[in-house]
């Protein structure tokens, strides 16, 4: 699988540690921070600001944000996973457990 | 045939019955009271054309409030009445917008999308942000455009020249907009819906929904991709990713676009701050490709190499501190990388050293300075130091023994990533040759090579759900994120249609 990213040179990649996401960074020719949800490829969110490529990527520990740096000599950080996914239980009957008290 | 319902058939195809107590009619009865024969379809509001347009209405008023009552229009409605119906509740547009309305107009969207795919054979496969934000403006654009005709369809509503000649009117209005407010979509490449050589039906209010057709952006635009260069003379069975939606065997009516577009989550799933909650200055960061400057240890400090010096920046205290200075040794940091337990940082320098430093004790404890240039990409695993250089090998040295264990040879170019997996088993390394490796801890050559890539591979990341799921990219000339099974040795992409399950069957084992 493979996907496409229009003329985007991708610098790094990091993986979410919470959730199955894929956060990507870019170069030439536009700037920016992809979030993709991971196996569909949706893309959650892009991110821009840096006016530089951006070349450098780490997660934090807690798995919640991240922090890119570009040769515009800044360093960014992101608040981009979350780390309790949204766990909704649904009042379907079908959803034995949820019936038994 | 039982006599009593006997009775109610003869009753219901003399037509004296109501609808409801015919044999066949469906529990969900219809709210008109037009008689039908035995032959019923439950209404579906929305699946109706003639629905679906007055929704569209609706949408420009704001709050569903008077839905019953157009609903009721559905089946007698005439064009008379629905001009009546527009007028009175165009007054009374409030403007609060909840949710359940922006979810409503969400679901519009999508249907007016659709009909768009379907009709005019466009490809819109994707609702973004954009869109939605487009088709707001454009329906507050059009609010104020329609009260100024609503005097017009007051006095001429059988006329259709003047009505015709007024949304023409606001066509071009809206004309200007809708070049200068496309949003850039994801394949990068935006097509305008042209509004001219399309016939517009002459009733006002499909003229009002063509005039909003939608700006699109076509997510699969790589299908119109050229070959890559490398395959000429190798044959594989390249499939477009369109297959895995569409099938030759498809008895659906819809267009591929439109299966897609239905088949794509409705709503975005939570929303992602698109600025970054803190900005730090970082003089000198160098902007080189090929170097690994900022890491993140498990104790919440990030390390930062500029130009000759390593700083540290605690997370939790905000607190800077400079680790170390290869000012006097004339050297620059190349790569930083943390321990596990964010004990010891590793400094790879441009000379080709690697430097393992102490943080609590601010010192020096290793150094082992075995490349001959510099040090792009490091790695630990456990005590281990794993560093990959411009002199195309990768070494590993163990910080408590200060000896070399392995040199692992198989990158024709500078190494420029390098990653353990998640379960400290497998370590794949990317390098400037365009060739993805990976290794195991014992054997001393790569067990797998992937050449897929059509340019230097830099970033690359394991999937900390799924066991040998590797995420790579390339640089420049490929732009692509490709995804590899290591633990069949599989490339996810280049499985041929016959074990198209295969593939599928991988992808959903990691949900």
């Amino acid at each position: 699988m493979f996907v496409s990213l229009s003329l985007l040179k991708v610098c790094n990649l990091a993986w979410s540690k919470h959730s199955n996401e894929l956060v990507s960074t870019h170069g030439y020719s536009q700037h920016q921070i992809v979030v993709w949800k991971y196996p569909s490829m949706f893309q959650l969110a892009r991110l821009t600001g840096h006016t530089f490529r951006v070349l450098y990527l780490a997660v934090s520990p807690d798995g919640e944000s991240i922090v890119t740096g570009a040769g515009d000599e800044t360093l960014r950080f992101w608040n981009v996973f979350t780390k309790c996914r949204a766990n909704k239980e649904s009042d379907s009957v079908l959803n034995l457990f949820n019936k038994i008290r | 045939m039982e006599p009593d319902f006997e009775r109610r058939l003869i009753r219901s195809m003399s037509g004296c019955s109501s609808l409801s107590s015919s044999p066949f009619s469906s529990p969900l009865s219809s709210p008109s009271s037009i008689k039908h024969s035995d032959r019923f379809v439950p209404l579906r509001s929305l699946a109706q054309p003639s629905a679906f347009f007055i929704d569209q209405e609706q949408i420009h008023k704001g709050p569903m409030s008077d839905r019953r009552s157009t609903r009721d229009f559905n089946s007698t409605t005439t064009h008379n009445h629905h001009q009546n119906n527009h007028n009175n509740s165009s007054s009374s547009s409030s403007h609060s917008t909840s949710s359940l309305a922006a979810d409503r107009s969400k679901d519009i969207l999508t249907y007016q999308a659709l009909l768009q795919n379907q009709m005019f054979g466009t490809q819109i496969d994707c609702l973004n942000e954009d869109m939605f934000n487009y088709s707001n403006q454009i329906s507050n654009q059009h609010s104020t455009n329609q009260n100024n005709q609503i005097n017009n369809n007051d006095l001429n509503i059988n006329t259709t020249t003047t009505t015709a000649a007024a949304a023409a009117q606001t066509t071009m209005s809206t004309a200007a907009t809708t070049t200068i407010n496309l949003p850039q979509g994801l394949g990068g490449t935006t097509f305008t819906t042209s509004h001219h050589g399309i016939l517009t039906p002459s009733s006002s209010f499909l003229s009002h929904s063509s005039q909003q057709r939608l700006p699109y952006t076509n997510s699969n635009t790589n299908l119109l991709r050229t070959h890559d260069p490398n395959t000429i003379f190798r044959y594989s069975a390249r499939r477009n990713r369109d297959e895995y939606h569409y099938s030759p065997y498809n008895l659906s009516p819809l267009s591929p676009a439109s299966i897609r577009l239905l088949r794509s989550p409705r709503k975005q799933l939570r929303k992602i701050a698109k600025t970054p909650f803190k900005v730090l200055d970082a003089p000198e960061l160098q902007d080189d490709f090929y170097l690994n400057l900022v890491d993140w240890s498990s104790t919440n400090i990030l390390a930062v190499g500029l130009n000759a010096s390593v700083y540290l920046w605690n997370a939790n205290t905000s607190n800077v501190t400079r680790l170390c200075d290869l000012q006097t040794e004339s050297d620059t940091v190349t790569s930083v990388s943390w321990s596990d337990r964010g004990q010891f940082v590793a400094v790879g320098t441009h000379k080709g050293i690697v430097q393992i430093w102490d943080v609590q004790a601010n010192r020096k404890t290793m150094s082992f300075p075995r490349h001959t240039a510099r040090v792009g990409a490091l790695a630990w695993n456990d005590q281990c130091i794993y560093s990959g250089s411009r002199d195309r090998f990768i070494l590993q040295n163990d910080t408590r023994s200060n000896k070399q264990e392995r040199k692992l040879a198989g990158h024709r170019q500078e190494v420029c990533g390098l990653k353990w997996s998640p379960d400290r088993q497998l370590l794949a390394s990317g390098g400037n040759d365009n060739r993805l490796l990976v290794w195991n801890q014992s054997c001393s050559n790569p067990i797998q090579v992937y050449t897929d890539h059509t340019a230097a591979v830099k970033a690359i990341a394991w999937s900390p759900h799924q066991q040998g799921l590797l995420a790579s990219g390339g640089g420049t000339a490929d732009r692509h994120i490709r995804f590899w099974n290591t633990l069949t040795g599989q490339n996810l992409q280049s499985i041929d249609t016959g074990s198209q399950v295969t593939f599928i069957c991988i992808l959903e084992r990691t949900f």
